[in-house]
Formats: structure tokens, sequence, C-alpha cells
């Protein structure tokens, strides 16, 4: 490498630090100020670990709890793709038939007020400890802001997109899928996202209620043992699941509008 | 021929009261004329326009497109309808927003039908674009282009210029002229411009409003196709000032009604 690539290279890397580098600003200063605290004040470690001994665990266990997790996460996806496709079929109903809409809705907002976590102990009496009772689960907390978001896309389509396609003499089904259903796709894309990372919540907060694997199972034998470090990671397992997840919707969306022609908004 | 006799329709509000929006328009109109509608905004233009789509059906009277009613003529293809807004899908490319019609209708179209058109609308080099990369002008190319391509009997276009400066809304009327002369046929075409309205027109209408009703119709005769030299000289201007004066006269009409009210 000579001089004049050097040069080139050092502004670019300097670059990409500065840019990114407002990122762990904030992040840094909260580590920081934690592990200092810890060990200044000294803190028992059943109460709060330093930062560093979290960290030192997940490398420790990270077999462990990548396994866990992976756990978790296929128990979301299947409630998500369970949710979002069923949530799918009655969003489009209740999009494209407003007297359907005007029935049903009222009932989908009280049921959306209840409090689904709720109901975690009552899936693990009928469904049992396994896999089914935390796909439903996830599924359940998926499907009504995604019937809501998939409903509210369909319905809103241009006025005029939809006399357009009546001029050139469509049916009701090229309506809806050359018309309404990729109009649509916007708040059917911020649905998804947002079941996504609820999915996850939903498949934890399941195994919280009853389950012997998966990382919400470590988070609560983990609290039994008061082992808190081992809670920490497990913690973070569980969010880093759900940002992975959420991202990967961002991506197939990102995908989806670039193959489509459209420049996603940012 | 097109035929509107004694046409009105109203409109139930909200409170369960009915507004007259078109009371008792009759005309005729003969095939292939320009006919251009002017009148107060908010005044039934787009309503009447939207009827002889056969997007409202819940009118009295009867409209006669050719020998059949406008839904009839709607099911059958024979109308093109170029809204305010160019509503081109923004997932489809020119081409295949022009080709949509074909689609829907299950027809296998020959290519060169797509390419004739996009030649008279001059987008040839746009086809493979998507709409958010064309300027305004372009996309109410494409939206005409689209309305056109079933080579309908009935083109009814609602505004399709409003957006447009004063300079491309010249250059597209231009188009538009020389477009309508190779297909032949009829045109409804609603406007606020009234240099556009007399420009393009074999025939202005003004109306009067809420309700609608005709207030007064011009004949224009001069030769096509038509130049931007014509807008200068005096006979267009004099017409112009006469259009203008009748589009008062209706607007004060208009306060007037609303006034009593």
């Amino acid at each position: 490498m000579n001089n004049s690539q050097i040069d080139n290279l050092l502004p670019a890397v300097l670059r990409l630090l500065s840019t990114h580098a407002t990122d762990f600003i904030v992040p840094g200063v909260v580590l920081a100020c934690w592990e200092i605290a810890v060990r200044l004040f000294n803190i028992p470690r059943y109460l709060l670990p330093p930062p560093t001994e979290i960290f030192n665990l997940i490398i420790a266990q990270f077999p462990l709890l990548f396994h866990e997790a992976g756990i978790t996460l296929l128990e979301a996806i299947l409630g998500f793709a369970l949710g979002c496709g069923a949530a799918f079929f009655t969003g489009s109903f209740f999009g494209v038939w407003r007297l359907v809409e005007r029935a049903a809705m009222p009932m989908f907002v009280a049921l959306q007020a209840v409090p689904l976590v709720a109901i975690a102990p009552l899936l693990i009496i009928w469904l049992g400890n396994g896999l089914g009772s935390k796909v439903v689960m996830a599924a359940l907390i998926c499907f009504f802001p995604m019937t809501i978001n998939c409903a509210t896309g369909i319905k809103n389509t241009s006025p005029e997109m939809v006399d357009l396609m009546k001029m050139v003499g469509a049916t009701p089904f090229q309506l809806y899928w050359k018309a309404r259903l990729p109009s649509a796709l916007p708040a059917i894309f911020s649905g998804l996202k947002i079941s996504a990372s609820f999915s996850v919540i939903g498949a934890i907060v399941s195994e919280l209620a009853g389950a012997d694997k998966g990382i919400g199972y470590q988070i609560l034998s983990s609290s039994y043992r008061t082992d808190t470090p081992m809670l920490f990671a497990a913690v973070f397992f569980a969010a880093a699941s759900g940002i992975g997840f959420y991202q990967f919707v961002c991506f197939i969306e990102r995908a989806t509008f670039r193959k489509m022609g459209l420049t996603h908004r940012e | 021929m097109i035929s509107i006799k004694d046409l009105s329709f109203s409109q139930k509000l909200r409170d369960g009261k009915h507004q007259c929006i078109i009371n008792g328009i009759h005309c005729s109109v003969e095939r292939g004329a320009c006919v251009t509608i002017i009148g107060p905004s908010g005044g039934g233009k787009t309503t009447l326009l939207r009827i002889l789509a056969g997007l409202e059906h819940d009118y009295e009277g009867a409209v006669d497109i050719d020998g059949a009613s406008p839904l009839r003529a709607q099911e059958e293809g024979r109308i093109g309808f170029v809204f305010q807004q160019p509503v081109l899908f923004p997932w489809r490319t020119v081409r295949e927003n022009i080709e949509l019609p074909f689609e829907v209708k299950g027809k296998s179209l020959a290519s060169n039908v797509i390419g004739e058109m996009l030649k008279i609308t001059a987008l040839e080099k746009y086809a493979s674009y998507h709409p958010y990369q064309l300027s305004g002008g372009m996309q109410s190319r494409v939206a005409i282009a689209r309305a056109l391509v079933t080579e309908p009997d009935l083109l009814l276009l609602d505004e399709p210029f409003a957006d447009l400066d004063e300079f491309n809304r010249e250059r597209m009327n231009l188009e538009l002229q020389r477009i309508w002369m190779n297909t032949g046929a009829t045109m409804f075409f609603v406007t606020h411009d009234l240099v556009e309205a007399v420009f393009l027109a074999d025939r202005v209408i003004v109306l009067s409003s809420k309700p609608a009703q005709i207030y007064q119709e011009f004949q224009v005769n001069f030769p096509r196709p038509r130049t931007p030299e014509l807008m200068e000289c005096p006979e267009f201007d004099s017409l112009l000032l006469r259009v203008r004066g009748s589009l008062r006269k209706a607007t004060k009409l208009h306060a007037q009604q609303e006034n009593c009210l």
C-alpha cells in the first residue's frame, strides 16, 4: 500500500467512525456509569452485576443462550406467520366490505383492549407446556394490530384509483389484487413490523407462564436461582431476538419496495 | 352522437336532505366533437362527467352514448376517463400503466398498439420509467395514453392540466389536440382555464351551478389544427371576453342563489 492509498483510507475510516460514533456515545456512557457505580458502591452482584461480568457470561454461555433464543424465535416466527396470515384475510375482508368492518370492528377494538398476556396461563392449561401454547400466544398478539393495519391500508386506496379500475372494467378481484393490495403494502408492512416485535414478546410471556425451554424459561429459572447475571444475559438475548426479527422484516420491506420500483420513503 | 335529456342529479347529504347538483341539462353532441365545460367551482361539472362515465347511477333523465347507456358503454370499454390527478399506479412502469386496460380485460394486445400510443404521446424514451421519475406534464400524458389505448369513442377529461404551469398547459393543449385529431373520439373536457376552454373547443358550455344548468353555449369555429398564434388574434380575444363575461354572470347567479338559501 502506498502513501496516497493510506491518505485516502484514513479519512474514509474516520468518516465512518464519525458518522456512527454518535450511536455509541449514550450506551457507552450508560454502561461506564453502571460499571463504575457497581464497583464504587459495592452493590451486591445478585442485585446488579457489572456489565463486564454479564458480557463475560454471554461469551461463556453463548451456545446455550443461542440455542434457547433459537427456540423462542421459532415459536415467535410460527406465531407471527399464523397470526399475520389470518389477519391478512380478516383485514382484507374488513377493508373491502364496509358493512363487515362496521359490524366487526367494535368487537375487534374491544378485544384489542384485553391484555392478551393475561390469558397466557389459560393457554398453558388448554394447550400444555409445549410449542402449541407459545405459537398461539404469539399469533394472538400479532393478530389484532395486523388486522387493523391491513384493513386501513386496503380501505384507504385512493377513490380515483378505484374509479379508474371500474372504468377499465376490472372485476372485484382485479380491483383488490391490482389496486387495493399494492396500495396497502406500506400499511401492511408497518403492521408486519409491529407484529415482528410483538410475536417475540408473546412467545416469551407464554414461556414465563409455563415452559421447560426457551429464553423465557431461562429468565424465569435464573430468577429462581437469583442468578442475576444469567438473567441479564437472557434478557439481552431476548432483546436481540426481537430486534433481529424486526430488522429482518425491514429488510424484506425494502427488498419488496425495490423490486416493485418504489423508492422506499425513509 | 351523445344525447343528454333532462338530466338531473341530487345527492343525499349526511342529514338526510337531498341536495340538487344538476337540474335539467339538455344537450346533444355530434360524434368526434370537442366540448369544453366551464362553470363555477364546486358546481357539478365533475358530477356531469361521472354520470357520462357510468360512475354515478342515480340520475334522472336520459343519457345516451351512441345508442347505449353510460354503464353499458363503460362495460364495453368505450369510455376513456382522465382524472384531475394522473392516478398512475406507482409500482408500474409507464408501459405497464398504459397496458392496464388490456391486462384487466385479459385481452392479448399487439405490442405495436402500445408502441403507437407511446409514440403519439411522445413517451417512447420513458416506457420503462416509473411515475415518480416523470414530470407532471409527462404523468398527464401517460394518463391520457392509458385512457386512449382502448380506442374509446368518448374521452372524458376532468381538469387534467389543472396542476400544470401556464407554459406546460399550453404545450399539453397542443398535444391533446393532436392526439384527439388522430383518434376521432368525442371529447368532453372540464376546465377552469378559459383560454384552454376556448382553444380546444368546438363548443364551449358555460354551466351555472348548484344546481348546474346550461347557462350559455358558444360555437368555436376556428380551423384545425389550431396553433398558439391563434391565441394572439383579435377574434380569439373577443370570443374569450364573451365567454368570460358569461361565466361571470353564471357565477353571480350562483352567489345570489346561495344568498337566498
